[in-house]
This record gives structure tokens, sequence and C-alpha cells, in this order.
């Protein structure tokens, strides 16, 4: 993994309410899928928020490319699943990913697209109206959207929350197509069995800060799985 | 180069939800109500003033049902947000999108308040008087509109009661007037909706008084522009969001 793509120095972020949710969070990663780990509360969204350029820190600073996240929202758009947001009730999938392509700014469906439209399984869902998605076909719809506008960046917030085998394996075959050689794919999962198979690169963060950050590989081989290893450096940290 | 599809989704809205059954219903509830050529709020009014308060009445309730959450944060919009377009412009799109009806309607309802009035009273309403209620039909739910986007995008939950308020206020404010100090009477003047300049706009357009109509004209899209720049600056403002300037001592 070349670390070039995402430089995060001295990360902060405190709510009005005095919850500091992360606490100077430095990371540098590059293009690849990232597993990014931590229980409830360790900030995961947050950061998230932060690099898709919709949350400001309280002090320090996140570059996507050199530029801020914000500029690199503004000036390319960023691939995400906004955290809480819903499908617009009354648009079609074709709608909603033909709208999104536009205000994109892309003349039409990228071979690349297609390929993971097909990879989603979502071919048949065109007319669609969006309310009557199962939740599977909702993730993958949500999924495809944020590839739209071939982003270098992609942040998905617990993209597997809810979802049977078989959507989680069309999600998984997704995430596949969508990798290439400079994207970093972010995914914030509790499905640590999940993210042992797809990610390149694990992260873990507890209370507000990284605890580490490795090669999968490298990490698995410090224990007899993700949980194991990612419970010993939570208890490290927290002690 | 990105389009602006906040407008293409918002009117998507409309052909797919809005105005909905019960939309429909109260539409055509009011409708019928103005066909009805019977007396409603006294004598002393005639039949046309009486239709008139009506449909003023019903634009206002219609500008509420449709724009009161017009400024608030929509899940359409966090899409869009990621693909780079700014708060503003679905803001804006969204004005448009609820002006457009609430013009329709205005446009419908003085055609039948002409119409019944042709078909029921000895005068019959003059086609500049049609045309004059409809102008000021859609200009009052241009005001009103405008009103519930500003208060949304600068954060406030209650827009239709804080809208009532700003109405309640500019219709004590004639009445109260002389008894304020000069300076506060003629900044309430500046600050509060300028209903009296769309009535003024109206009879000027319909009497053909040029001057006054610049005037009224002025005043309108003056107090209406400085609306629609706060309305768009505090939505783009809202996005990234600031949780705070404090920071915390790292390590």
């Amino acid at each position: 993994m070349t670390h070039d793509l995402l430089v995060c120095e001295d990360l902060q972020v405190v709510y009005a309410d005095g919850t500091a949710a992360l606490r100077g969070v430095h990371l540098t990663l590059g293009a690849g899928i990232v597993g990014l780990v931590g229980a409830n509360g360790a900030g995961k969204t947050t950061l998230l928020r932060v690099l898709a350029g919709i949350l400001a820190p309280s002090a320090g600073r996140a570059l996507i490319g050199g530029r801020s996240a914000i500029a690199h929202r503004v000036a390319v758009g960023v691939g995400s699943i906004p955290d809480a947001a819903r499908l617009p009730a009354y648009l079609t999938v074709e709608g909603f990913l033909d709208g999104l392509r536009r205000a994109a700014g892309s003349p039409g469906e990228t071979a690349v697209e297609a390929e993971i439209r097909h990879a989603l399984d979502i071919d048949g869902l065109a007319q669609r109206p969006l309310p009557a998605l199962s939740l599977g076909q909702r993730r993958r719809v949500e999924l495809a959207a944020a590839l739209i506008g071939d982003p270098d960046l992609l942040l998905l917030d617990e993209p597997t929350n809810g979802l049977d085998p078989l959507a989680m394996t069309a999600l998984r075959s997704g995430l596949r197509a969508a990798r290439r050689r400079d994207r970093l794919i972010i995914v914030s999962s509790h499905h640590l069995d999940e993210l042992q198979r797809i990610a390149d690169w694990i992260v873990l963060m507890h209370e507000g800060r990284i605890v580490a950050s490795e090669a999968a590989a490298a990490m698995l081989a410090r224990g007899p799985s993700l949980e194991e290893v990612f419970m010993t450096a939570a208890g490290g940290a927290g002690a | 180069m990105p389009e602006r599809v906040p407008l293409h989704w918002h009117l998507a809205r409309w052909r797919r939800e809005a105005p909905g059954p019960r939309g429909l219903l109260w539409i055509a509830a009011v409708t019928l109500l103005l066909m009805l050529p019977v007396e409603r709020f006294g004598a002393d009014l005639s039949w046309a003033t009486q239709a008139r308060i009506l449909v003023n009445l019903g634009v206002a309730l219609a500008a509420i049902a449709i724009g009161r959450d017009a400024g608030r944060p929509d899940d359409a919009e966090r899409w869009l947000l990621l693909q780079g377009q700014s708060p503003a412009d679905w803001a804006l799109a969204r004005w448009v999108a609820n002006l457009l009806p609430l013009a329709l309607l205005a446009v419908l309802w003085a055609a039948i308040v002409f119409t019944v009035t042709a078909l029921t009273q000895e005068q019959p309403m003059p086609w500049s008087g049609v045309l004059g209620l409809a102008l000021h039909l859609a200009l009052t739910a241009m005001l009103l509109t405008l009103i519930l986007l500003t208060l949304g995008c600068l954060g406030a939950r209650q827009t239709a009661e804080g809208m009532m308020l700003l109405l309640i206020l500019t219709f004590l404010l004639p009445l109260v007037a002389d008894r304020l100090p000069a300076v506060v009477a003629d900044g309430a003047r500046l600050v509060l909706p300028p209903l009296d300049a769309i009535a003024t706009f109206r009879d000027a357009a319909t009497d053909g008084a040029w001057r006054e109509l610049l005037n009224a004209a002025l005043r309108l899209a003056t107090w209406s522009g400085v609306l629609l720049a706060l309305a768009l600056t505090a939505a783009n403002r809202r996005v990234p969001a600031r949780p705070s300037r404090v920071s915390v001592t790292s390590g």
C-alpha cells in the first residue's frame, strides 16, 4: 500500500455538548480496501464524516490527494453513503442513479460503473421505485450510487448491517469490482470476519484515537482472528 | 460539466408525491367554497371581497403546507452534497419548485372568482381585477414561501409559527406605528414583510400608475433579494457542519 492518498494530522472533533469524538487522529493511507474497526463510540462514523467533507474538524486537518476533505468533496465529489439518510422516496432506481451521474458531471454510465452494477446484481431494478426495494437491494443501490463519478475515495459506514448472506455476497462482489489501483475504500464494520475477507489494511480505533494501523496480513499474524487482535489492542489502549 | 439536478428531483417529487390525496382534497374544498356565492364574513362585505379574503387565507395555508420544511436538510440533498453540489442550489430549487404550483393555484382561484362573479353577480369582476387578484396571490405566495425557506435555512424548527408571528407584527404595525419612536417604526417597516407593497403593486398594475408600480416592485425585489441571499448563505453554512471550535489536547 502506498501511503499518499489520505493524510490526517492531529484530527480532533469536539461536539457542542463537549463530547470529544476524535482526540488527535494521525493516519496515512494509500489505495486499497481499509477496514475501520472499533467499538460503538470509538469515533469511526465521525472520522468518516470528516473525510467525506460534511463535518469540519475542530482542530487538525484531513487531506485527500493534497486537498482538504471539504475542498475535495466540492471539487470532485466523494463516494459515500450518507449516514442516517434515506433514499429519495419519489425516484426510481434509474432516476436516482442517473440524477447523481448528472450531478457528478458524468456524460453517461462508464464501463466500470456498468461492471459494478452487474456485480451488485441491480440490473433488473432500474424501474423499481426506491421505497419498494428490500434492505439488501437498497444497500446495493446505495453502493452503486456511492461509486458514481468514479471517486478516488469511497467511504462506507456499516454497509453490511442487517444484510442476509446472499446480499452480503453481492455487496462483497461489488466492493471487489470497485477496487482499483488508485482508489481508497474505507469500510467501517462490526462484522470483523467480513472485513478480514476483503481488507488489505486494518485500522483499529478506540475512544477517538487510532490504536493500530497496519496491513491486514500482519495484523492477523498477531492473533487467531481480527476479533482477538482488536480485543487485545482495545484492552491495551484502555488500560 | 455537472448539471443542476435539484430542480429535476424536486419536480419529480411533485409528480410522485405532492400534493397527494389530502392536498387535492384540501384544494378542492377551498375551490368549492369559492364557488358557493353565499355570504361568509358578514353583509357589509361584497361577495368578491369575501372571496379575496378567502383565497388569500387559502394561499397562506397552502404556502405553509407546501413550504414549511423547505429550508431543512433533506435526504436527497445529502446525496447530492457528496457529489459536490451546494446546499444553496438545493434550497433555491426547492423554493422555485414550491412556488410554481402555488402560482398555478393562484391563477386557478382567481379564474374561479371571476367565473362565479360573472355568473352570479350584478357587477362582474373586470379582467384587470382578475389579473390583479392572480398577481396578488402569486406575490403573496412568493413572500410567504421565502420567509419559510429563510427561517428553515437559519435552523428554525417552528417555521410556520415564525412566519405567522411576522405576519401578525406586519398587520399590527400600522396600528401602533404612531406610538413608536420614528426610527423603530421605520426599521420595522424595512424588516417586516412588505405585504402593503404587494397591494400597491397590484393596484398600480391595474390602474397603469407606473411610478407607484416601479416603487412597489423595487421594494418587493429588494426585500426578497435580501431574504433570499440570507437563506442561501445560511444553507451553505450548514455544510460542512461545524461541531465546535474547542479542541482537546491529544496524546
